[in-house]
């Protein structure tokens, strides 16, 4: 079919349903074919869509696909089994990112930033941990996924190389489905040798970017107890728009294509601009090893 | 004009020493250019005209980023 007849195929479909199950029918679009040529694309996602009917309609020429049901990309949410880039918290503290599992201590452990799940040393060892964070309604003990169990300490009067915690995890998890984008490698990958990078996080979800700067010292960065300084640092821009915003602490940063990680975000500025610790500094320094 | 990575280490480490106590710089790393080479990468809280364009024969860049805070909400 040539791409207007296709067009008017579907608006005459979506006009007169062939059949609207109250759990979802299909969606009607256009699909091109390689060699160029269009037919008309059934996306089924109801369990009783018979789409014969729409090959039907379309002579033929239609593109008949299953995909069930989509749901919207809602980080905010409550989310079980436990999983990469959902909101995350300790109970004094608003919301970050749950940035991936980790084995350590002879069991698995969530990881994210210190400032998430330890509130910037503020929290003690079996403070509660709730999903999501209590700014997005997670409450103790109904939310609760776990305790922290430990941080690194976070250092006024040194640099820094990592702002990270572990806590326990006391729920179902899926340590390796990064949402969007597929399944964690589990292989490390150095900042230097990383270029197009995506992360998933509670406030701006899945976005894109590339590393543009690396073995960053002397990085100053606002906390709530001052400005503390970092070194070793990776620094991301996004390609398009800002690569994370408040709330996308604690992100796993990983690389587009091979989903190796690469760093666990922890800053920015107000143009979106974004700054991690190597995931290598972060699981040294914990003494952890990535789970997938 | 780029260097190896060797090369942008050193010239970062003796960059950052004598950019240490310059009010607008907050943080000095490096940066790859589009060749696949590397230059020093010197963030800044605001412009400032007084950073060299290269250091020990390896280009410098800036960017001004402004004040960088921690990511939660």
């Amino acid at each position: 079919m040539n791409l207007d007849d296709v067009r008017t195929l579907k608006q005459t479909l979506l006009a007169q349903p062939l059949e609207a199950p109250a759990d979802g029918g299909a969606a009607l679009g256009v699909h091109r074919t390689p060699d160029g040529d269009f037919r008309l694309a059934v996306r089924v996602q109801g369990p009783r869509v018979d789409a014969a009917q729409y090959v039907q309609a379309a002579s033929g020429e239609a593109d008949v696909r299953e995909i069930g049901v989509v749901r919207a990309f809602e980080r905010t949410a409550r989310v079980r089994p436990l999983e990469l880039g959902v909101s995350i918290a300790e109970v004094d503290v608003t919301a970050g990112t749950l940035g991936c599992f980790a084995t350590a201590d002879g069991g698995a452990r969530i990881l994210s930033n210190n400032h998430v799940l330890a509130d910037e040393d503020r929290a003690s060892p079996g403070a509660a941990v709730v999903q999501p964070g209590p700014v997005d309604g997670g409450r103790d003990p109904a939310d609760r996924v776990g305790v922290l169990a430990r941080a690194v300490a976070l250092q006024s009067d040194a640099a820094n190389r990592v702002d990270c915690a572990l806590a326990t995890v006391e729920v179902d998890f899926d340590a390796a489905r990064v949402a969007g984008l597929g399944t964690l490698s589990g292989a490390l990958l150095a900042p230097a040798q990383a270029g197009a990078v995506a992360k998933l996080g509670r406030t701006t979800g899945l976005t894109r970017g590339t590393v543009t700067a690396f073995e960053l010292d002397g990085l100053t960065v606002q906390y709530d107890r001052g400005a503390l300084t970092f070194d070793d640092q990776v620094e991301v821009h996004g390609d398009a728009g800002a690569f994370s915003q408040g709330g996308d602490s604690g992100s796993l940063i990983v690389a587009s294509s091979s989903l190796d990680a690469v760093a666990l975000l922890f800053a920015g500025n107000d143009e979106g601009v974004t700054y991690g610790n190597p995931i290598s500094a972060v699981l040294d320094a914990l003494g952890a090893t990535l789970r997938t | 004009m780029s260097a190896g990575l060797e090369s942008a280490r050193a010239a970062k480490a003796r960059l950052a020493a004598a950019l240490a106590s310059h009010p607008r710089v907050t943080g000095v790393g490096i940066a790859r250019d589009d060749r696949g080479g590397n230059v020093v990468k010197v963030l800044l809280t605001a412009p400032a005209d007084d950073i060299p364009a290269e250091q020990d024969g390896v280009p410098v860049v800036t960017e001004v980023v402004g004040r960088i805070a921690r990511r939660s909400l």
